[in-house]
């Protein structure tokens, strides 16, 4: 995933440490149009888009499917990357550092340790869980085992992945960007590898004729659900976009890159993961390998599946970590990386033990992290495109308290922050994930857009008449701005 | 500075002084145009459209 970018910084000459926060310069800046997009591909192909078509497969057939993927990510990647990487690229700047200006230092803070901390923990719990099922599904096949896929050994081994990703981890950025290295081309063999088995194992007519797996009575709301569930899958990118962003060389460079890649690689997987679901009747993709590439051959693919989940746990967490130690201050910034990242899989660790839990809610996991980082996405638009013109003064990024014009009132942006309590509680009005409640408009509008659009309109409102109106939080004139950035 | 930065304060002012100087107008520092994002914006619909015919189909 990011491996490439944490090559970069080395190459660059500096420290992780540093390097994560300082704006970068034109020398640093790496990637063309063509690199990007070869990173957004190799971060799209991964296993969590088989887990996607997958779980879209329980709801809807293959031509709804095929649909929703289609108009769900390119929602939910359109505004997500608008959100996410045009500022980062343009100032070079780290993307949690360049939220300043929406949330404040504070207001990131509590954005970071509790929206972007729980999304990622949920990841990393479900793609180690994945690496449990892989691995007994592997015992089973080769040594005639009986281990279920909610059994103790899920879990052991679902540790093991952990204890292996935090080494990784701890090694440094330029472990996970050798894993990556092959990860990734490996991964595309395995999709290629799905698409033959199933050109050779099924036809179109029975694709297109395959009952959904375990629908709702209501077909509107199957389809609205589906979609609704790949925005979000679409929106859960942004905490990894923006640090990538800012190394590439031009907007241009950032902005279709990002769409064009991660649109096409994710919906090739996701349909063969759901065609493969489809076919086989089974949503986990631990499953496919061994009827479609037998004893050897598929458990060798689960093994590499396997694998592959650990770095990419590696990869999300490093960014996320990252963003733990910039986002609280003095507090974590002399606590040693390893024992940060540590700390950070605990919980993952915890969930581990619930892995049909953990399964079972994906969905809802998805969809109400969604239901957040929506919301967030329509308040830094509107702050970054309509309030501030797309100028922001890189100084006040990095100055204290009372000196930034970022601080405003005890380090939280008002408005950034009622823009994502007002967008989430619309949200989960017109549908609650956990209860699996959903107002008939549901049906026709679905929600993470919508809410998007609430957070922007709040924030544009709020941020006028609190900050605009008395000359707080530097929305200044363009040419006052442009001077210091 | 920022505290979480402490260390990196001088390098930080560097590169301060380094993008005011030489990287003002750089076109890697350059914002999106308005028809930038008016093609985006379109292509984002197009493309949503493509999934309702998908689904019309």
């Amino acid at each position: 995933m990011s491996g490439n970018h944490q090559d970069s910084t080395d190459v660059a000459g500096e420290t992780t440490g540093s390097l994560g926060s300082l704006p970068l310069l034109r020398k640093e800046r790496i990637w063309n149009g063509a690199d990007f997009t070869g990173v957004n591909i190799s971060l799209a192909i991964a296993t969590w888009a088989f887990l996607v078509g997958g779980s879209t497969a329980l709801l809807v057939g293959f031509q709804q499917g095929i649909a929703a993927m289609v108009i769900g990510n390119a929602i939910g990647l359109g505004f997500m990357i608008l959100a996410s990487v045009v500022a980062s690229q343009r100032y070079g700047v780290e993307q949690y550092t360049i939220l300043r200006p929406v949330f404040g230092i504070v207001g990131v803070g509590i954005l970071v340790f509790t929206v972007i901390l729980i999304t990622e923990m949920g990841w990393s719990s479900l793609l180690a869980i994945m690496v449990g099922r892989a691995v007994t599904q592997v015992s089973n096949s080769a040594f005639s085992t009986d281990f279920g896929p909610e059994s103790l050994m899920v879990t052991v081994f679902a540790l093991v992945a952990i204890a292996v990703s935090w080494w990784i981890l701890s090694r440094g950025p330029v472990t996970i960007g050798r894993f990556n290295k092959f990860i990734a081309p490996g991964l595309i063999v395995v999709t290629v590898f799905l698409m033959v088995f199933l050109v050779i194992n099924t036809s179109w007519d029975t694709l297109f004729s395959a009952a959904p797996l375990a629908p709702f009575e209501d077909e509107r709301l199957n389809f609205a659900l589906a979609v609704e569930f790949n925005v979000g899958v679409g929106v859960s990118w942004y905490p990894v976009m923006g640090s990538l962003a800012r190394l590439t060389k031009t907007p241009k460079a950032a902005l279709w890159p990002s769409y064009g890649g991660l649109l096409g690689a994710t919906l090739i997987a996701q349909i063969v993961g759901m065609a493969a679901a489809l076919t086989l009747g089974d949503s986990d993709p631990t499953v496919w390998m061994l009827p479609f590439g037998g004893p050897v051959l598929g458990a060798f693919i689960l093994l590499f599946i396997a694998f592959a989940n650990i770095t990419s746990t590696s990869s999300i967490v490093y960014s996320t970590v990252l963003a733990i130690r910039q986002a609280s201050g003095n507090l974590l910034s002399r606590v040693k990386w390893a024992w940060l990242c540590a700390a950070f899989f605990v919980l993952p660790a915890i969930l581990a033990f619930f892995p049909g839990f953990m399964y079972l809610r994906f969905m809802t996991f998805v969809t109400l992290s969604g239901a957040f980082l929506a919301p967030m996405c329509g308040a830094i638009i509107a702050d970054y495109f309509l309030l501030r013109r797309q100028r922001v003064i890189l100084e006040d990024l990095y100055r204290h308290r009372g000196e930034s014009a970022y601080h405003f009132h005890g380090g939280v942006n008002w408005a950034g922050m009622a823009a994502v309590a007002v967008g989430a509680i619309f949200y989960l009005v017109i549908y609650n994930p956990v209860t699996l409640t959903a107002q008939p408009i549901f049906g026709y509008i679905t929600a993470s857009f919508p809410a998007a659009i609430i957070g922007a309109v709040v924030y544009y409102v709020l941020a006028r008449v609190l900050y605009v109106r008395r000359g707080v939080g530097g929305y200044a004139p363009a040419e006052k701005v442009e001077g210091r950035a | 500075m920022d505290s979480a930065d402490a260390s990196t304060a001088a390098a930080l002012r560097r590169r301060l002084e380094e993008i005011q100087t030489l990287e003002q107008g750089d076109a890697s520092r350059a914002a999106l145009t308005g028809r930038d994002l008016g093609i985006y914006a379109l292509v984002t619909l197009g493309i949503t459209l493509l999934g309702f015919l998908v689904l019309a189909l």
